[in-house]
């Protein structure tokens, strides 16, 4: 591997972060806080210290970036983020010891919205505003930031594959960098909008922008320790909800809808069937939570529309504790959190298109029983999905299951239940936020033990970027000059 | 400009490929395959799965807002078709691949007919790329530019050149003939030359001026510059066809094919060629039809292993000029091997594209771009020779060449005025409707404005 191209590309992302940082400082500037204001300082002083050589000094032999440089790069990347993007969190005193520091880091930048935190109003609104601003910078991802600005490399086109979520990801007008604007257009474009509303619903200027960073990024982090629900908005409510949805809707729809595809976009199949998926969701939870509980079957109907939008779109806001549920409606909600969003959107989770098409394979399997001469090919809007994506998406099931297994595992050390255990994991590997029981909407994972919350940072990167890059890492044969397999 | 080009076998991947490097150009590719891994990681261009030919797959390229069509599959019909599609559909210029030597004559008319901008045809360029070689086998490549008034030929320095060990300047005023040493390339890196330049053993030397000035050229460093009189062409495939029929009389072509219904067709088509059933890569058949002795020995199985092997064998024996075509194989391996001159179809049609392409771009602003050559290329480096005729509204018009602040990267290699040739100086001013030519290094150029700009001098 050619690992200085790799330092690099982690020294402009480390330049880009300090970039980042500026705008947090620049927050606290304006509210005075001169605490937060020096640890942005210290930390920018800190990132650039460790950019700048990397930039410089990195002399690359060839330029070219193949599949394996963008695999490592964009999982050491994450990493980086998340480590030095820790730092003013670090730098404030607000948090005991760094661990936590890097868990609420990287449960900002990869949109997972599950804080260490027990009172998040005590912070300085220059560190609140940095924990919310990582959700919105890692919704639409750091090196597709970057693909806009850097000169172009055709070769980079790795590193937006190895980012986008999805099994399939796909330029939108020829160029690269062309796509890397757009796609952050049409996310700036969608964040200005969701602000506007919040502010029209009457919430205030500073609580609005982090509202809107958690509904963009889908990542779930709030500026009160209440939760939305405590603006007493039902406006307010409603825009995070539908904006919820729009974030975690495949950005391709957008496109159609802007090339005047209207009808190609409205006959999308996965975001039919997420739409779909989403509304039979919450029809069972409102049928289950209106005969276990009293109140009106509209306030029924009203919390389980947010409750499973709020999970699927993995945002994880909650205007209602669910875990006074009954079983059936948390095993929905559960259901909901592997699923998680749409491919090509903020969303995480395993993706709506991944679980579409192993539907789509079981289908064919049975029918292969049946008919054994079948012929039979798994189709997504009207095309053969190749070989190569079909033994993707079995890979992704795979290694989701093994590594949620195996984060329960580890996990359970800490001696919790395990339901908490185990939605903490599901709820880190699907960037979700809360789980349920101890991690549900009303928790938090400050009880969790130094090396669980190590476990679970690293499951929230991992699962941000689908596996595959960050598992590279672990290849030997990838570290390797020569490196056969 | 937005190009598309459906077909992405190994022409189209190559025209994708060069196309793309332009930043202006936006290309999307349409194939039915999905080669989307292969071709996006290598260019910036977007994949669109589907057939070329369809009205679903072309508008997804946007077809409407398409200036430039390429049909490249390997289907001659489906190349045209899919260009009369895609001009309905709102392309504005098309370009077809056809290759069948039974009709491409006809489907020439045809295409043009139908409006077709440009047909063309790999194997013929490079038959007829061949054909020049033929007529100068000293030479190693050829290009011409200004209808052949000014040429650029280039040749391997042999240790007992000449000019090996003296500087660029101290040659040119032994040599007394006004030819211009454009470009050194040198174990695969390309050396713009200055007066200081030394030229070494093995160095690939690039000189262009008046056609007669360089045959005189070639006698005076010791290499014959006197037409091939008798070829042996191994392999009879569709070049082959075309070349037969280029090659001037005089020039006795044996042929040697190894699938015996082939060598009969073609011992039908080419009445005046000996067709000889065999193995070219058979070195006793060769001997026994002397290769050795032959003035050139041409190499153009389908198989390019087969090309290299035979066209080494011949090079040892004392074949006087080698020449094989090559299609897998990268060019600069090829070339390094030093067996003879390299001809590679489809980065021949590649380049005529291309430079079909930079000239539609560049016609918008005035001086229009008349031939186009990649001389040399290495990675993401590379060099173009591109004649430009100039316009009233070139914005050099009437400077000395020393004042024009033409960019660094930019030599200016000739002018040509009422038919005479100018080896340009300092003080050379340039004027309405001469013909430029310039090498540019690492640069697209697409209109002759475009050398302008920089501080550097381009001239000697």
């Amino acid at each position: 591997m050619n690992l200085r191209v790799v330092l690099k590309m982690l020294g402009n992302v480390l330049l880009c972060l300090s970039a980042l940082m500026a705008v947090p400082l620049a927050v606290s500037a304006a509210y005075l806080e001169t605490g937060a204001a020096v640890s942005f300082l210290a930390a920018i002083g800190v990132t650039l210290a460790a950019g700048i050589p990397l930039r410089l000094l990195s002399k690359p032999k060839g330029r070219r970036f193949y599949m394996k440089e963008g695999l490592v790069a964009v999982a050491a990347s994450w990493f980086a983020l998340s480590a030095f993007g820790a730092l003013p969190f670090l730098f404030s005193g607000q948090f005991s010891g760094y661990m936590d520091c890097f868990f609420e880091a990287a449960s900002g930048f990869t949109t997972t919205g599950a804080s260490v935190l027990t009172d998040v109003e005590r912070l300085p609104r220059g560190i609140l505003f940095w924990r919310g601003f990582t959700q919105w910078i890692g919704g639409m991802g750091v090196l597709v930031f970057m693909l806009s600005v850097l000169p172009r490399s055709a070769s980079l086109v790795t590193l937006m594959k190895a980012e986008s979520p999805g099994p399939l990801t796909n330029k939108v007008v020829p160029k690269l960098r062309d796509t890397a604007k757009r796609l952050y257009a049409v996310y700036i474009a969608m964040s200005v909008m969701c602000l506007a509303g919040l502010l029209l619903s009457g919430l205030p200027p500073y609580d609005a922008v982090l509202c809107m960073f958690g509904t963009a990024g889908t990542g779930g982090f709030s500026a009160v320790n209440a939760g939305i629900g405590s603006y007493g908005s039902f406006a307010a409510e409603m825009v995070v909800l539908v904006f919820m949805m729009l974030f975690a809707t495949n950005f391709g729809v957008y496109f159609l809808i802007l090339r005047g595809d209207i009808v190609s976009a409205l006959k999308d199949e996965e975001t039919r069937f997420f739409y779909g998926a989403v509304l039979l969701a919450a029809a069972l939870i409102a049928a289950n939570t209106l005969g276990a509980r009293g109140g009106s079957a509209l306030e029924a109907l009203r919390c389980a529309v947010f409750q499973a939008v709020s999970i699927s779109s993995s945002a994880g806001y909650a205007t209602t504790d669910y875990n006074l549920w009954p079983s059936f409606s948390k095993c929905v909600l559960v259901l909901l959190m592997i699923m998680g969003a749409s491919a090509g959107s903020t969303g995480g989770g395993a993706k709506a298109v991944r679980v579409l098409t192993t539907l789509k394979m079981a289908r064919a399997g049975i029918s292969k029983l049946v008919h054994p001469g079948a012929v039979r090919t798994i189709k997504l809007n009207g095309r053969n999905v190749d070989n190569a994506v079909l033994t993707g998406i079995a890979a992704y099931t795979g290694i989701y299951a093994i590594l949620a297994l195996a984060g329960t595992l580890l996990v359970s050390l800490d001696g919790m239940d395990l339901v908490s255990c185990a939605t903490a994991v599901i709820s880190c590997v699907s960037n979700i936020g809360p789980g349920l029981e101890a991690v549900g909407p009303t928790g938090n994972f400050a009880a969790f033990g130094a090396l669980s919350k190590a476990a679970l940072s690293f499951l929230m990167i991992a699962g941000r970027l689908e596996f595959l890059p960050v598992l590279a890492l672990f290849v030997p044969s990838i570290w390797r000059r020569n490196a056969v397999a | 400009m937005n190009a598309v080009v459906v077909g992405c076998g190994k022409v189209g991947y190559a025209i994708a490929k060069y196309l793309s490097q332009d930043r202006a150009n936006n290309v999307v590719v349409v194939d039915r395959k999905d080669v989307q891994p292969r071709i996006e990681e290598s260019a910036d261009v977007m994949f669109v799965r589907g057939n070329g030919l369809t009205r679903s797959a072309l508008s997804e390229a946007n077809i409407k807002s398409c200036d430039l069509f390429i049909a490249a599959t390997n289907i001659d019909e489906t190349n045209v078709l899919s260009c009369i599609t895609a001009e309905r559909l709102g392309a504005k210029h098309s370009v077809a691949r056809v290759r069948d030597p039974e009709f491409s004559k006809e489907l020439e008319e045809v295409g043009k007919a139908l409006g077709v901008d440009m047909i063309i045809n790999p194997d013929l360029q490079a038959a007829l790329e061949i054909s020049r070689l033929l007529r100068f086998p000293s030479a190693t490549d050829i290009e011409t530019f200004v209808s052949g008034r000014v040429e650029m030929v280039s040749f391997r320095a042999a240790p007992n050149n000449p000019l090996v060990g003296m500087s660029l300047g101290e040659s040119f005023r032994s040599v007394r003939i006004p030819v211009l040493m454009a470009l050194v390339e040198r174990n695969g890196s390309v050396i713009v030359p200055n007066g200081q330049t030394v030229v070494e053993p093995g160095d690939m030397v690039r000189v262009m001026g008046k056609p007669s000035n360089i045959s005189d050229f070639f006698r005076y460093i010791g290499m014959p510059a006197t037409r091939a009189k008798d070829a042996i062409i191994i392999g009879g495939g569709r070049i082959t066809r075309y070349l037969a029929a280029a090659l001037p009389g005089g020039v006795s072509v044996k042929i040697i094919e190894k699938d015996i219904d082939r060598a009969e067709r073609l011992s039908e088509a080419v009445p005046e060629a000996l067709v000889i059933h065999g193995d070219g890569a058979d070195d006793e058949l060769l001997d026994s039809e002397g290769a050795g002795s032959a003035d050139a020995v041409i190499c153009l199985t389908d198989r390019d292993e087969e090309n290299i092997v035979a066209g080494l064998y011949a090079k040892r024996s004392g074949a006087k000029k080698v020449i094989l075509k090559i299609n897998h194989v990268s060019q600069t391996l090829a070339n390094g091997l030093d067996i003879g001159s390299v001809i590679c179809p489809k980065t021949l049609t590649a380049f005529m594209i291309l430079r079909y392409a930079r000239g539609l771009m560049g016609s918008a602003s005035g001086s229009s771009m008349k031939t186009l050559y990649r001389v040399a290329e290495n990675g993401d480096e590379f060099v173009e020779a591109i004649e430009f005729e100039v316009s009233s509204d070139f914005p050099g018009l009437g400077r000395e060449v020393r004042d024009m602040g033409i960019k660094p990267g930019v030599l200016l290699g000739c002018v040509v005025r009422h038919g005479s040739i100018i080896i340009p100086t300092g003080n050379t001013v340039i004027k309405k409707n001469d013909s430029v030519i310039v090498l540019a290094n690492n640069i697209h150029l697409t209109a002759l404005a475009d050398i302008l700009g920089g501080e550097g001098a381009g001239a000697r």
